[in-house]
């Protein structure tokens, strides 16, 4: 499997007038053809940021980047971090294509649907309008929207929420790109339009052979589609492996409480969710120990005060499965089983 | 409208600011300040225009001194109206390039002209036509005070003058003329909303 992407120790930056705002801090992960790897954290976790950044859509001067982001664009590396506007914007759509969180706004209200998928397509192909057009066709057919000659002639608000998204996929789609990065695809749609969407994604994945970045905070939409998963928590991965070994082995204190925090079925109506205490931390005055350690039940495990001064390194025994913890890995292994135990 | 666009893509930068000096001078400068400012520096300083033509010549029958009378209040109220429209213009630009839309446009790869010209100025038209429409409508409705200044016999002081003089009928003319030209251009503002906007079509 050929690599596509792999971000190295990227931070990402915003000043503002409170000070700094450190959205992304260090974050390293790749990305290979034909698989899917999500990311998942909460709001402000700087999961978005991270994406947009592949893309390269931070404003110059405004966002402060560093580390590096390599792209694979047919035989040549491209590393985003470096690239010029003009490089990046000739990637984009072509190597790399972002489909956004909220379908509702992210299609221009004035122009017709199929105008705005040729759009991307003449913006690589110049000048062949009628293959456009055709191709916006062909995609709006394959992301199963029935009618597609027709409905190409229509506006967006003629859509409903879950046919939007679907456009929004064909436009993503229009250049074949070999990463397909999602934020947060199915978070504005119903459950039942969610899982079609997924079902699409995957099956669009295995025809194109597309690596897809899953940017999400459903840990149910991770478990059924992602095959790694990197756990963002205050800007950092606290926790990076496969599917199965973050869900039924999870390392970092942090992925413990989402998993225990998900509602169960078995659940008793009376029964409080157990949520993670506490409030994420400010990305401007990160604590200078463990982003996790002031709402971390673990945190006494670790000698001495080593939660609240030193940052723990992204390690693990397993090299393919990486958390960030003070607290020894065979302690945590034992306390979270039995914790995993009351939760299943 | 231009200048609003200049602003607004290079936000906080000096064409932004040299801008801002603009729109500030525009607003607050009263139209009798610059009308007499123009008539003084323009036609009695520098002799640009002669003193002569200040008044009217109906179109009919000399075009060229029409336009000759017309320029001085022209940029008189074009410099007050400009200010306005720059000012409007660079907010409804800078709301538009926020929206989610422009973004999925920049993703596509289109060029930063493109996005500018094409996706955003489609946005930000629908809210200036309103305020050309209206301002059209008032601006029909009599500039009283330039008028005044350049000695133009127009709507605006026709009105006052009669008001003056208890001249009933010409005040009720004038001003169903006005509010005729305001319901009017309401409607054209509305027919031109549906050729912007496909969702107000029916």
């Amino acid at each position: 499997m050929a690599e596509l992407l792999k971000i190295s120790d990227l931070h990402v930056a915003f000043p503002t007038d409170d000070g700094l705002v450190r959205a992304v801090d260090g974050v390293s992960l790749t990305l290979n053809e034909g698989e899917t790897v999500a990311i998942v954290g909460e709001s402000g976790s700087g999961k978005t940021v991270s994406g947009l950044s592949v893309m390269g859509l931070h404003k110059k001067g405004v966002a402060q980047l560093s580390g590096s982001i390599m792209l694979k664009d047919g035989d040549r590396d491209i590393d985003i971090v470096t690239a010029s506007d003009e490089e990046i914007r000739l990637l984009r759509g072509r190597a790399v294509a972002m489909i956004f969180q909220d379908p509702m706004s992210s299609l221009h209200p004035y122009y017709r649907i199929g105008n705005q998928l040729a759009e991307g397509y003449l913006v690589h192909n110049p000048g062949k309008k009628k293959e456009a057009l055709k191709r916006a066709v062909e995609m709006l057919d394959l992301v199963g929207i029935s009618e597609p000659a027709q409905r190409a002639d229509e506006y967006p608000h003629q859509f409903s929420g879950g046919m939007r998204q679907r456009v929004m996929i064909a436009m993503a789609l229009m250049n074949s790109p070999r990463i397909l990065i999602a934020d947060e695809p199915t978070t504005a749609l119903d459950v039942t339009v969610q899982a079609q969407i997924l079902i699409l994604l995957a099956s669009l994945q295995k025809e194109f052979n597309m690596g897809i970045l899953l940017i999400t905070h459903d840990l149910g939409v991770v478990a059924q589609v992602a095959d790694r998963v990197s756990v963002m928590y205050g800007g950092r991965i606290v926790e990076q492996g496969s599917v199965d070994d973050v869900f039924y082995k999870p390392k970092a204190p942090y992925t413990l409480g989402l998993l225990k925090s998900v509602p169960r079925i078995s659940t008793h109506g009376s029964d409080r969710l157990k949520a993670i205490p506490g409030q994420p931390p400010s990305l401007i005055n990160l604590p200078s120990g463990c982003a996790f350690a002031a709402r971390c039940e673990f945190a006494s495990h670790a000698t001495g005060d080593i939660c609240k001064t030193d940052r723990p390194e992204l390690l693990g025994l397993n090299s393919a499965h990486l958390s960030r913890c003070h607290v020894s890995e065979a302690v945590r292994d034992q306390l979270f089983i039995k914790e995993l135990k009351e939760v299943r | 409208m231009s200048l609003g666009i200049i602003a607004a893509r290079f936000k906080n930068k000096w064409p932004d600011r040299l801008s801002s000096v603009f729109v500030l001078l525009g607003t607050l400068l009263p139209t009798f300040v610059t009308g007499l400012a123009l008539l003084i520096w323009v036609t009695i300083k520098w002799k640009l225009v002669p003193l002569s033509l200040i008044g009217y010549t109906p179109i009919t029958e000399n075009p060229f001194k029409f336009f000759q009378f017309f320029i001085l209040p022209w940029i008189t109220l074009a410099i007050a109206y400009a200010a306005l429209y720059t000012r409007f213009t660079r907010a409804a630009v800078l709301e538009t390039l926020g929206e989610d839309y422009i973004r999925t446009a920049r993703a596509k790869g289109v060029k930063e002209r493109t996005v500018l010209f094409k996706h955003t100025m489609r946005a930000v038209f629908a809210p200036i036509i309103t305020l050309a429409g209206l301002d059209f409508a008032s601006l029909i409705g009599g500039a009283i005070i330039t008028e005044t200044i350049f000695n133009l016999p127009g709507l605006g002081r026709l009105t006052l003058r009669s008001t003056y003089e208890f001249d009933l009928p010409i005040v009720l003319a004038t001003t169903l003329l006005a509010a005729s030209v305001v319901i009017i251009m309401n409607l054209v503002i509305d027919m031109l909303y549906a050729v912007l906007d496909p969702r107000v079509r029916i």
